[in-house]
């Protein structure tokens, strides 16, 4: 299920868009992992506090009769544990982005695997957003804005902010300003 | 990790001179200027004496004196407020701008550019019409619906200011000023036959099963609830004592009455919606015309399309019609909002080879009758039954434990399933063309897609498991109107060079909204 090794590199394709020469496929920065995994964690413990709470308000069903119920909940919530807990490294494994003069390009998903290809001159607006856990891990995530009315939005995440910093100035320069 | 790694945060670098540069102010001219039409008062009298009717009347049936105080000093406050709107609202055109000004305590002013003016339209209700009034409302790619809204002016002032609009936009568009004004040349008009075919070939059932319910609810309130239900399982019991051919034949005869009074509906709602439609040209401007209660009156620049459609459902497809879209940058209304007020529709419904003539003019230079659509893998096949499989199981494993055996009857979808990947794949094609990329899909219906490639915003590939597993993936392509096309079943490694070369040849070209 997890062929990132052997999926070719983004650059070793036939694209006729990316010109020889162009920038370097990049990775995320390792820190987005322990990221991942504590927003991971911070959805988990909602979740776990919903099925506590489940639990405590129906507990003579769930023991009883409902037992079943019971066990479906419990297998779910661990295979579910399990997957928050091995996601972040496959995703991390799996994520190429590269940014070069015409087009940005990313390539991730574990199960549903989505390449996304971006001509800088349509993009409207370049923002950089930390939430308080990226902040922490020093990490950025750089959202890029086209035009259109539904899904307009593409978000590259956890990139150092350094990084992110040159990755925006780089749009901005490639785009040029003459975009309304 | 802020300000000491700045040197990224500063902009971009100034001219120096940029002060002594810029032009000195000029005062704009003034095109057109005017306030709102003060026949809206009148129908904001109608609006506040409508809203306060019936307050008004559970005050008196209660017996309520505060509450009658109330209701009459909401009125008033209302009243109050329209006026001081209505007083203090004004409109400005100059060479450059829309201006729209109001409130007295909030004073509003919004400036909106010529440039970005995407359409004029105009609404009339039957209320405006009679006393006519219409609503303009300026529309800009921003996205989020009217961006301005003058509601009313009157219609002949209405018309000049479109002209008006018209005009300072020819001249932006490096039109020659001394050109005569161009004519506008018809390019389609319904056809009371058409209307005809829309509303049949609308599904409307739920429609009458709404209607239905309402009506009973309505005879419940006024107390015949317990006559109808008494009739209706007395009808019941009466129809249990037939014998079989004969109820057959009254559960048919309902059930065509049924079908029956839907279509009239249907076709009824289609008369009043598209009435008198008449698409034509100005300019690089088409303009739509339609409506019989409330009449529509819209424009649409050429170069804000972004997208044509040309939809045949089942029943339209058997009768050859197709239906003609063009989704605008900034039409951000939800879909049922588009919907309701036709925003996107070029011809309602009409003959397929009408409809395809029609797309040149929307969408320069190209001919799409005798397009030839590239097939997608016919793996596809093999991957909707082995999705239709997959389901199959599922439901026959939970139905066999809830209802026992009879779960097996599900096993029909397995040729159903079959039958499904056999017509996605009959449908599914594409075509790679010099400027556009065009798309076809559907199962019972037909749906083509011609998407302009300089429009073009993004493109994506996604594979899911199943996906990957028969080597296939979908293709995505976002534009700046509607919602994002999408391709499913090519193979992979065509979806890759699809998407590459889409947006490959999107970057070459400045975006022009």
């Amino acid at each position: 299920m997890f062929e990132q090794e052997t999926q070719p590199e983004l650059g070793d394709e036939p694209v006729a868009a990316v010109p020889p020469g162009h920038p370097e496929v990049e990775r995320l920065d390792p820190r987005v992992v322990p990221y991942w995994l504590i927003s991971n964690f911070v959805s988990m413990l909602f979740l776990a506090g919903i099925g506590a709470g489940v639990f405590l308000a129906f507990r003579e069903e769930l023991l009883g009769d409902w037992f079943w119920a019971f066990l479906a909940g419990s297998v779910l919530f661990s295979v579910w544990l399990l997957w928050s807990v091995v996601e972040p490294s496959l995703a991390y494994r799996r994520w190429r982005f590269t940014i070069d003069e015409e087009l940005m390009l990313m390539r991730f998903g574990i199960i549903f695997h989505a390449e996304k290809a971006i001509p800088i001159s349509r993009m409207q607006h370049v923002d950089l957003t930390r939430g308080p856990i990226e902040r922490l891990f020093g990490l950025a995530t750089l959202v890029v804005f086209t035009a259109g009315t539904e899904a307009a939005s593409f978000r590259l995440p956890g990139v150092a902010v350094g990084r992110a910093h040159e990755l925006r100035d780089q749009i901005l320069i490639a785009r040029g300003d003459d975009v309304i | 990790m802020t300000s000491s790694e700045s040197p990224e945060f500063v902009g971009p670098p100034v001219p120096p001179d940029l002060e002594s540069a810029a032009p000195p102010p000029v005062e704009p001219t003034v095109v057109a200027a005017g306030h709102l039409h003060p026949g809206v008062l009148f129908l904001r009298l109608l609006d506040g004496l409508r809203n306060a009717i019936l307050p008004l009347a559970v005050a008196l049936v209660a017996q309520q004196s505060w509450l009658m105080w109330f209701v009459l000093v909401m009125f008033v406050y209302g009243m109050a407020y329209w006026l001081a709107r209505y007083m203090t609202f004004r409109y400005v055109l100059t060479e450059d701008e829309l201006i729209t000004t109001e409130g007295i305590l909030h004073r509003q002013e919004r400036r909106i550019p010529v440039d970005r003016i995407q359409d004029l339209n105009f609404e009339s209700s039957l209320l405006r019409r009679m006393t006519g009034l219409v609503v303009v409302s300026v529309e800009t790619a921003s996205g989020k619906g009217a961006e301005a809204s003058l509601d009313s002016l009157g219609r002949y002032e209405a018309e000049q200011l479109r002209e008006v609009l018209l005009a300072l936009r020819r001249r932006s568009g490096q039109v020659q000023v001394d050109a005569p004004p161009p004519e506008e040349i018809p390019i389609f008009s319904t056809s009371a036959i058409e209307l005809t075919v829309l509303g049949l070939t609308n599904n409307r059932v739920g429609a009458i099963i709404v209607g239905l319910f309402a009506i009973f609810e309505f005879a419940d309130e006024l107390g015949f609830g317990g006559v109808v239900f008494g009739t209706g399982s007395d009808l019941v019991q009466r129809l249990g004592t037939l014998s079989p051919p004969v109820l057959v034949v009254i559960l048919a005869a309902g059930l065509f009455l049924f079908l029956l009074a839907g279509w009239l509906l249907s076709i009824a709602a289609s008369f009043v919606m598209f009435h008198d439609f008449r698409l034509t040209q100005r300019d690089d401007v088409i303009l739509r015309r339609f409506g019989l209660i409330t009449t529509r009156s819209q424009s649409l620049p050429k170069r804000r399309i972004q997208r044509v459609l040309l939809e045949a459902s089942l029943l339209r497809r058997l009768l050859g019609m197709v239906v003609v879209r063009a989704d605008s940058a900034g039409s951000g209304m939800d879909a049922k909002e588009e919907l309701r007020s036709g925003r996107d529709i070029i011809a309602p419904v009409t003959q397929r080879p009408v409809g395809e003539a029609i797309v040149p003019w929307l969408l320069p230079d190209l001919y799409v009758q005798d397009l030839d659509f590239q097939r997608v893998s016919p793996k596809v096949v093999g991957r909707i039954f082995a999705e239709g499989l997959l389901l199959t199981t599922l439901v026959v494993t939970f139905g066999w434990l809830a209802i026992g055996p009879i779960a097996l009857v599900a096993l029909i979808l397995v040729p159903i399933a079959w039958m499904f990947g056999f017509l996605a794949y009959h449908n599914l094609g594409y075509r790679e063309l010099e400027d556009y990329f065009a798309l076809r899909w559907g199962i019972l219906g037909r749906y083509r897609a011609f998407v302009p490639l300089h429009k073009v915003q993004a493109a994506q590939l996604d594979a899911g498991p199943v996906d990957r597993l028969f080597g296939l993936a979908s293709l995505v392509v976002y534009v700046a109107g509607g919602s994002p096309t999408r391709l499913s079943y090519l193979p992979r490694r065509e979806a890759e060079r699809l998407k590459s070369a889409i947006a490959a040849r999107a970057a070459e070209s400045r975006f022009v909204w």
